[in-house]
């Protein structure tokens, strides 16, 4: 009996000091690819192989680039988005789904935002073209024209929504959504992953809008690095504390910019509609916080425009939560945030 | 407890040792660096070991420096210089993106010493 005893307990022992090096039944899978013009990370935890994580991150990969190519870009000559743009009459226009639904929910979000965010001023962004390899700024002249032509000044307004389904819009009115593309490939990445029974957790990066979903394989919250826009890329401010279920878009002066060579200024990607020019403003970055990536990407964008205190009537409409970087590197931080400031050069003001 | 009590205590715990050693053993050692170009791996460094890297980009270039445990590059002729620029790394799971070039430099380990999920930027 006595033999038996230390038998078992000799086994157990080995059995725990073997389980230690054990893997947890948790797996996971990170990859980095390109879509949307952008770097994308997504990674995955689940319950299944991680060659099975592999092939759901490429499926995930593969519907963000078809939403550019078939849907939303307007670089792609034959998507959605560019026969909408090249039609000559724009009277009760049939537009399908999905192009319907995000293109009113974008125009939805750029009247509550009175236009700092405009879905609709095509015709102005391609003029100044800012992810082509060598942007130039447009003369003067150029811009004034633009603005005039495209009715460039308050765009939205000539955008209506039929009941029919159909658009209505003036003839000179482009679509661009590209300060909505990545929160709708966040959006659709997300319902993805809660519809897959297998994926407990993940988190999906679209260049600066990210989503995250459900818990980690520790079980933690997820941190989410805020880009530091004075530092070097990959510079952290600080990070957030979030639950599955949000989703966060920063906006930047730094993201997207060139200087011209022959004026020697620094134009950045963020057009103010009444000018025709980059958005003039102390802010040099605005990361937003909400319950869906369309409006978390559509709102970064306005409410840089905005600044903190204008901010805050559209921030309470829909439910979102900001943290606003300016030129003084003072850091302003939304109430219920869990942000923690990791560059001490930075100060959080309230 | 009897002898062969005692042998059996200790050839199982000799079997444990051994199996934990042969464990670790095979677990790589360190930090890997990954490179890859438009999704194919090119190459593949231990963060420690220094060593400078030319990356075969399909046209252009971009040169990466492995240097005390941190990766960072070096020289890009792309337009817009974001890889360049982006600070040196070292920890699991960050990366440097050359986007024009299609270039990701990728930091892997099995420790995870990166309290960071994911950046917004």
């Amino acid at each position: 009996m006595r033999r038996r005893l230390g038998l078992i307990c000799v086994t157990m022992l080995s059995i725990l000091m073997l389980s230690g090096c054990k893997k947890e039944t948790t797996q996971s899978y990170s990859h980095t690819d390109f879509a949307m013009g952008t770097v994308t990370n997504i990674s995955l935890y689940g319950t299944v192989t991680e060659d099975k994580l592999k092939e759901k991150e490429e499926n995930l990969i593969k519907v963000v680039k078809e939403i550019e190519d078939k849907q939303i870009s307007w670089r792609v000559k034959d998507s959605a988005i560019s026969k909408l743009n090249g039609l000559k009459n724009k009277n009760k226009v049939t537009v399908k789904e999905p192009l319907l639904s995000w293109l009113k929910t974008s125009m939805e979000i750029s009247r509550e935002a009175s236009g700092k965010v405009d879905g609709s001023i095509g015709l102005l962004t391609q003029t100044w073209d800012f992810e082509s390899a060598h942007p130039v700024a447009p003369s003067a002249e150029t811009i004034k024209k633009v603005l005039k032509e495209g009715n460039i000044s308050g765009c939205y307004k000539n955008v209506k929504f039929e009941k029919n389904g159909t658009i209505t819009t003036g003839k000179n009115v482009k679509f661009d959504l590209g300060a909505f593309g990545k929160g709708i490939g966040i959006d659709k990445v997300y319902e993805m992953m809660k519809k897959d029974k297998t994926i407990s957790g993940g988190i999906v990066a679209l260049g600066g809008s990210v989503a995250v979903y459900g818990k980690k394989e520790d079980g933690q919250s997820w941190n989410v690095g805020v880009q530091n826009p004075s530092g070097e890329q990959g510079e952290v401010l600080g990070s957030l504390k979030l639950e599955g279920g949000k989703f966060i878009s920063t906006s930047g002066d730094y993201e997207k910019y060139f200087i011209d060579k022959k004026t020697g200024k620094r134009y950045f990607h963020i057009l103010d509609e009444n000018t025709g020019y980059s958005v003039d403003t102390d802010v040099k970055s605005c990361t937003i916080v909400c319950d869906s990536g369309i409006i978390s990407d559509g709102l970064s964008t306005a409410c840089f425009a905005l600044g903190p205190k204008k901010s805050q009537q559209l921030l309470k409409k829909y439910n979102a939560k900001a943290i606003f970087v300016d030129k003084k590197h003072k850091v302003t931080v939304s109430k219920g945030l869990e942000f923690t400031l990791q560059d001490n050069r930075y100060k959080v003001i309230n | 407890m009897k002898k062969k009590d005692l042998f059996l205590v200790g050839g199982i715990l000799i079997i444990a040792f051994i199996s934990m050693l042969v464990i670790h053993l095979t677990q790589r050692d360190g930090k890997q660096v990954k490179v890859t170009v438009d999704g194919k791996t090119v190459h593949e460094a231990s963060l420690s070991k220094n060593e400078t890297y030319t990356i075969p980009v399909k046209s252009g270039e971009n040169k990466m420096r492995i240097k005390d445990g941190y990766v960072k590059m070096i020289d890009a002729d792309c337009p817009d210089q974001i890889c360049k620029n982006h600070k040196k790394i070292s920890k699991d799971g960050e990366t440097i993106v050359c986007l024009p070039h299609k270039v990701v430099i990728e930091i892997m380990s099995d420790a995870k010493d990166n309290e960071l999920d994911g950046m917004t930027n």
